[in-house]
Order: structure tokens, then sequence, then C-alpha cells
């Protein structure tokens, strides 16, 4: 991946100017147009994008629970993913509609670069928030000095689409759409809730302050949380994964976005040939800020002139720490010629202008093996039926080998079935690698409300398929068992019958059999003793969780078995 | 630098002892227990020449409630100036009106407006639910028709259960009830008259499950006895059995149209146990055939006694 040359520096590919000039004038117009995005007068115009960006993805994240408001989706902002249309149109074979806000962001790239990093991406924008607010202002953090690895998210990208090419869907552990969904539903979301609630807590301590812990935990009632507390399976894990990716912020500013992220990979190979570059004119007195402050370390400390363009976001952070401002720094159509008077950038161009690193062919064959054998281990692994006859997946859920191809781990599902009936919890390492944070109702915590549909209807994949409530209230998602050990009626001979009072279905899948029986001190007793019709059940374990009995001595439990999906 | 340190500390520490105020358990004493145990003799059980019980046919649950009100002498006789009032429907399942799994929408709303032309300074509305809380107070129509007639509806707070002691209790000595309702002068029970596998049939005694805390599912076991116990202690001012639509089978939850059946019914009378007695002949059965409603009459949980109980039947047209 050697350079390809310097004319291409110096010229650019011309022959669009000449060929189709209204959109070579229209680049040209955009370009110049760019530094007024910054917004003058203003912090920046381009952290007031993002901060809208990232407040509607939460109040999307936050709407998503009942009462259910399909406009807009709440999924609208998880579909910007740039990663999925690209896997999920090769699965399909076809155009993936669906991801048409992803396929905007796909399209834009060519011209723009990787924009989406830095203006769109939620997760870009929480790494920003925690670099630029809570990290120390560190000059080694930054720029191109800090430590990163950029062929690391090539490597990720090549690894990842290789095993998906083999069969294996793992891409998605590193989406950042899912990741950023994933930390807010088992992480953020839960701690957020709980400080604010702390928070009410000690306002209530302070004299006086009663009325505003009241409005406090009114609004957050009204607005953020009107169910309880949720607390996610699988939390302890999840919080270090996730936090621990926003602490790289402390090493190297975006170090996720410059090392790992295989959307950001995507998106620099679609910027080889930018539409709009960065240009650096004679009047810049080679201060090297730019080079030094650049988030993405995509200016060479060595030439202030060059820009990586498969790294560079057009986040504009440079332009606010350049000392002569607008005058040295502009952006001009990628064809544009070299200004008079500069020297032409000095690093190697080609791929190494993509990214700043070398990296070599042997190295991408290398991740893509890695990938390849993650596939074909995953292949040939055995299925453990401790785990698969235990996991009982929401209602419409495709077969089990589809399911895990579909679901992306956004645990959307997971956050709407939080304000509903809550039986819904990630997946954690007892179910195996390749199950990690796949929804599986926990019908101890929680269980499926009969007349819920909700995860079908957040679900941006179609993993779990988008039932009308009728028929959901028909999917067998498992069948509920007694265990006469410890029901109460078997075990205690004595009536109890909350399953049976509890069991939604209009005409009960939990009967009664009413029997005398003996008693020790030698009277005679009717009992209901309860059992299941299995025709009518649909497992969706209110039984279970309504069950006085605790724990694992539950009197009746669901199973994985005569699902339909 | 020290003092800020030290200032973070002990912000952390302050923090922390906020947190901790979130646990349940540190509510402030109140008049609780007086309230709920006075109830049970409230104004109504003073008044002579009112029926005990009210049954009234054949109209629509305004109508039904308009009509019982009249021969009972209004809702002034149980509800004072000033009271703050708990009116407590069964608004347990994830169920339209139709299905009758709760109690009617525009019945609640009616009380709710009664109270508050008697003088109550506010009437509070909720019920502990079977299934989530928010799908039951929207899908039963109840949060919208009660707010809309005035009442301050909320959803249960979980942590605002206070144990109450329980002294003719003989299965179980105390029990978690809802603090608002104790703390009511007030409280008009509205239970829809339903199937119930377990009970055969759930009416205002079993509907003050509602405001009880902890796991409800053990007091299943044994249901008669703990039911009595706890109920006992909370009687209500006056109860109002929504017999409108009744559910005749796969209750307390249904949801099949089949089961439900026309009534246009309303019973009423101070006393709960005399309004369940007076509704079983809905449900073609005796109190024989209701144990734990056999189990309150032998406790003598009534007020009036119900072999010589004066049920004034009325049918609108």
């Amino acid at each position: 991946m050697a350079g390809s040359g310097e004319g291409e520096a110096r010229q650019g590919p011309n022959g669009l100017a000449e060929r189709v000039p209204w959109l070579a004038r229209l680049v040209t117009r955009l370009a110049g147009l760019v530094p007024w995005l910054r917004w003058p007068g203003m912090p920046g115009g381009r952290r007031l994008v993002q901060a809208v960006f990232l407040v509607a993805f939460v109040v999307l994240f936050v709407r998503m629970r009942y009462p259910f408001h399909p406009s807009p989706a709440p999924d609208l902002l998880l579909r910007t993913s740039p990663l999925a249309p690209l896997f999920f149109g090769a699965a399909d074979r076809a155009v993936p509609w669906a991801w048409w806000p992803g396929l905007v962001v796909l399209a834009l790239t060519p011209l723009l670069g990787r924009f989406f990093c830095s203006w769109v991406c939620p997760l870009g924008a929480m790494l920003d928030l925690v670099g630029e607010r809570l990290a120390p202002a560190d000059q080694a953090r930054q720029g191109a000095q800090a430590r990163s690895w950029p062929a690391g998210k090539f490597l990720v990208l090549a690894a990842v689409v290789a095993a998906a090419v083999a069969g294996l869907h793992a891409w998605f552990f590193f989406d950042p759409l899912a990741v950023a969904n994933r930390g807010m539903t088992v992480v953020l979301f839960p701690l957020g809730t709980w400080a604010a609630q702390g928070v009410a807590g000690l306002l209530e301590l302070v004299p006086g302050a009663g009325g505003l812990a009241g409005t406090l935990r009114r609004s957050l009632r009204g607005w953020v949380m009107p169910e309880g507390q949720t607390e996610p399976a699988f939390f302890w894990f999840t919080a270090v994964f996730f936090l621990g990716l926003l602490a790289t912020e402390w090493v190297t500013r975006r170090f996720w976005c410059r090392t790992l992220c295989p959307a950001g990979a995507l998106l620099a190979l679609c910027s080889r040939f930018r539409g709009v570059r960065r240009q650096v004119d004679s009047s810049c007195v080679q201060c090297r800020q730019c080079s030094r402050r650049c988030p993405m370390g995509a200016i060479p400390d060595d030439d202030v002139t060059a820009t990586a363009r498969g790294e560079c976001t057009l986040c504009l952070d440079c332009l606010d720490h350049c000392p002569v401002g607008l005058r040295a720094i502009g952006f001009v159509p990628g064809w544009a010629p070299w200004p008079e008077g500069m020297p032409v950038p000095t690093v190697p161009l080609g791929f190494a202008a993509v990214t700043p690193v070398d990296l070599t062919r042997r190295r991408l064959l290398q991740a893509a093996a890695g990938g390849l054998l993650a596939a074909g281990g995953a292949r040939v692994a055995l299925d453990d039926p401790r785990v698969s006859s235990q996991l009982i997946r929401p209602p419409g859920a495709l077969p089990e080998p589809a399911f895990l191809e579909r679901c992306i781990r956004c645990l959307a599902c997971v956050r709407v079935c939080s304000s509903n009936g809550g039986c819904l919890q990630p997946a954690g390492f007892e179910a195996g690698f390749p199950r990690l944070w796949t929804p599986r109702a926990h019908m101890k915590a929680g269980y499926c409300e009969y007349n819920c549909n909700l995860c079908g209807q957040v679900c941006p994949t179609g993993a779990i398929k988008r039932l009308p409530e009728a028929e959901k209230q028909k999917t067998v998602m498992g069948q509920a068992c007694f265990n006469k050990n410890h029901c109460i009626p078997y075990a205690k001979l004595t009536d109890c019958l909350v399953c049976e009072e509890h069991c939604p279905l209009p005409e009960k899948a939990i009967q009664t059999h009413e029997r005398e029986v003996d008693l020790p001190d030698g009277s005679r007793r009717k009992v209901k003793f309860p059992y299941v019709v299995p025709e009518r059940c649909i497992g969706c374990g209110i039984c279970e969780h309504k069950c006085p009995l605790p724990g694992t001595a539950t009197g009746v439990f669901v199973v994985r078995a005569y699902e339909n999906r | 630098m020290k003092r800020r340190a030290f200032l973070k500390m002990t912000g952390g520490a302050l923090a922390a002892a906020g947190l901790g105020s979130l646990v349940p358990g540190a509510i402030s004493p109140t008049r609780a227990q007086d309230a709920a145990t006075g109830q049970a003799s409230g104004p109504a059980a003073a008044t002579t020449g009112a029926p005990e019980v009210v049954l009234v046919e054949n109209g629509e649950p305004v109508a039904l409630l308009q009509a019982a009100l009249k021969e009972m002498g209004g809702m002034g006789k149980f509800v004072s100036r000033g009271d703050v009032v708990v009116v407590k429907p069964n608004i347990g399942w994830d169920r339209p009106p139709e299905l009758a799994g709760n109690t009617n929408p525009d019945l609640v709303a009616e009380v709710v407006k009664e109270c508050l032309n008697a003088g109550a300074k506010v009437v509070k509305v909720f019920d502990r639910t079977c299934n989530n809380p928010l799908r039951c107070y929207a899908n039963s129509g109840i949060e919208a028709a009660a707010a809309g007639a005035g009442a301050e509806v909320s959803q249960i707070d979980e942590s605002r259960f206070k144990t109450i002691g329980l002294k003719n209790g003989e299965a179980v000595k105390s029990w978690d009830i809802y603090q608002d309702y104790l703390e009511a002068d007030k409280v008009i029970n509205v239970p829809i008259a339903k199937h119930h596998g377990l009970a055969r049939v759930t009416l205002g005694l079993k509907n003050l499950m509602g405001v009880m805390g902890g796991q409800r599912g053990q007091i299943h076991n044994p249901f008669d006895k703990k039911l009595n116990d706890i109920a006992g202690e909370i009687l209500p001012t006056l109860t109002i059995i929504d017999a409108y639509r009744l559910l005749m089978n796969n209750g307390p939850s249904g949801g099949n149209p089949a089961d439900v059946k026309l009534a246009k019914t309303l019973i009423m009378s101070p006393c709960t146990v005399s309004a369940d007695l007076t509704a079983l002949p809905l449900f073609g059965l005796q109190v024989g055939d209701l144990p734990y409603l056999q189990e309150a009459v032998n406790r003598k949980m009534f007020k009036f006694d119900p072999a010589r109980l004066n049920v004034k039947k009325l049918s609108l047209s």
C-alpha cells in the first residue's frame, strides 16, 4: 500500500471539474462553506450539531419505553451505523433500505470524509465529553504525538469481514452505535437515574430543599423514568467494558476511533478520494498547533500541510487552534490545485494519505485469517445444552442461528422491556461468547407482558420480528412447568394458585384439578392442584415471576420448549 | 489543595448519606394507624334510617351510583369537608374496561366527583397492580377518567409502605400497607365483582389487597386467614361494588369477552362484608362457597348482622 505519486497531490483528479462543471462548482462552494460550520462567534458549530445528535440519541433512548412513541422511530439513530448496511446488505443480497440513515452517511463520506465520527456518532460525542471535560488536558494525549495504532481499526474490520464471510457475525461487538446503546442500557441509564435519585435523597436532607427534592423526583418520574429503577443483569462486566472504553481517553484522545472502530475504518476507506480536503496556505507560520491538537492525529507533526484523509473527521478543531485563523487553513475540493508558494506535502501519499501508517498486506491477511479462524472455531464449537435449553428468547425472535446473525446486541429490546414486563436481560458469559449480550428472558427478573410487543417494535435489525399484538399473544416463547417438589399445593397440600390468578390467557393455560387429600391429623381437605394446558401456554412467565416461593425453589418455571420461531 | 481534598471527601460522604435515605423504611411517623382503625366506625355507622346495603340494578354506572347514593343519604354522610379521601378501585390488570378486569372508569370518575362535591380536600386514586402499572392505569381507562374528574392519580411508590401490627392476626402478625391509604381520613373501596380461581369471587375484601405491600402471593396460603387478618385492620369507610360488567370465568385477569356478563348492577354499603355478601347471588353463590367470606363472618368483621341484613333493592328503568 505504498504511496501512489505526487501528481495526485499537486493536481488531483481534475477530470471531474471539466466533465461535470456544475458538480465541481457545487463542491467548491460547499468546501468554502466548511469553515463557516464553526458558526462565527460561537465556540463551535460542530460541537452544537454533535450535541444535538447526542441529545437526540439520549431522548430517543429515554422514549424507548411504554407508552410507545412510534414516531420518530426510537431506533432511528441506531440505524446511522455505516457498518450495518454493509453486512446486512451483503447477507440479504439486497439494498438494506431500512438502514437509510447509514446509507446517507456512507453516501456523504466520499465527499466529506469521516464527518460522521465527529458530527453524528453518539459514541464519538461521549468520548469527546470524557476527553475534553473529564480527562486532564495533557498535550501528550493529543495530536499526532499521542499513542495510537491507526492500523488497528483496519485489522479489526478485516477480521470481522472475514469472519462474516465465513458465517460468524462479530462486527456488532465493535459497532459504535450498538456499543453506545449497550452502554446506555446497561450502564449509563441505570447509573444516571440512580445518581439522580441520590441527589433527590441528598436534597431532602437539606433543610428547606424538600420541595426541590420533590420536584426533582416528580420530573424524573414524569420525564425520564416512570417505571422503577432498572437493574440489568451482566452489569459489572458491561460497565468495565463500556466505562473502560470511555477511559481510553486518558491514554489518547479518540483512541477508540483512531485504533479500534471498524466503522471508522470503513469510513476511512470511503474517504480515499475525498471531495473536500483540508488546505494550508502560505500564511501558515508552522506553529504546529493543529498537528499537536488534532484529536485524531490526522496531521503529521513534521508536515502540517498534509492531512490523513481517512483520519480527519472534519471536526475543524485545527481551525480553532490556528493562530492565524481562517487565513491559513481552508477547505477546498479534492482536485483543487496546490497553492502557489507552498511545498507539496512531504509525507507519502496513497494509502498512507488515508491513514498515517504503513498498513502492510501481511498484517491485513493475518487479521483476516484470525477472523476466519474464529469463524471456523465458532462453527465447530459444540452447542452447550446447559445453555441452549435455558435461553428463552423474546417473542418473535428469529430461529437461533439467524437470530445470532441478526442481533447486533444493541439491547434496545432490553431497554424497552425494562419499562414493561422487565424479563429481557442481556446474556452474560454463561451463554458463551457467541451469545454475549443477546436478550434472554429471566422470568424471576420480570415476565413478558401479555399485551406488549415492543421488543419487536424497537429492534433495528428484525432479529425480533415486528409482530402485531394479536400475533404476539399467540407466539410461544417457552412452556411453563410445575415443580411438584416445591409447588405449594403439591408439596404442602394447601391452596395457593397465584400462578393461575395471573395467567393472562383468555382461556387460562393454568387450570386446576380439585382433589380431596388426607392430612396428617386424619382429616381430609379439598386442594386445588394446578397444571398446565400445553396448547394454551405461551411461556410468558408471569406464573414463575409471581410464584411466592423464592429463588430457584419456585414452584413453576418456564423452559425453552415448544417455542415457535 | 488539602482543603479541596477534604471538601471533596465530605461531599462524597454526604452524597452517600443522600443515597442511603433512598432506602425504604425512613418514613416519618404518621397518624395512619388511628385513621385506619377509625374508619371502621365512620360517620355512617351512627346514622339511622338509611339502609345498610343498597343494590341498584338496570342502569348505567353513573346512574347506578347516583341512585345508590340517594338511598344512602348522599356522599356527605361519608365524606366531610376538608377530608383527604382515598378512592381505591381495582386497576390490577392490563385490560380495557370491556373485559371487566378492572373497575369501571366512569364509576370511579363519578365517585371522585361526588367526594369532591362533598367537600373532600383531595381525592387520591391508586392501586398496586399485578401487570405493569403504567399499562394498567392507562388501559383500564381509570387514570384518565379519575384525573379528569379531579383526582390525584398516582403510581404506587414502593418506598411508601408502612408496616402495621395486626392485633387480631391469626396467621400473620404484621403487614405493609400503603402510607397514603393509612393517612387518609376516608377510604372508598370500589372493587369490581369478578371470578377468581382461588377465592371463587373477588369483591370488597379482596380488593383491599391492592394497598398491601410485600410479596402478596404469600397471602394466598392460608388465604382465608391471612386476607382477613390484614383486611380486618384496614376496612374502608364505604364499599361500592361495581357489578356493571361481571367477569364470570377466567378471572381475576379475564381477557375473554365471552366471560363478561352485563349485569348493570351496583352495590353500596358502609360495611364491606355486608356488601360482599349481597353480591354473591349475582354469581349464584352462597357464603359457604367462599371460605374467606365465611371466615370474615365468623370473625364478626361486619358492622351489620348478616342474618338480619337490611338490603334496599331498587331497579332503574
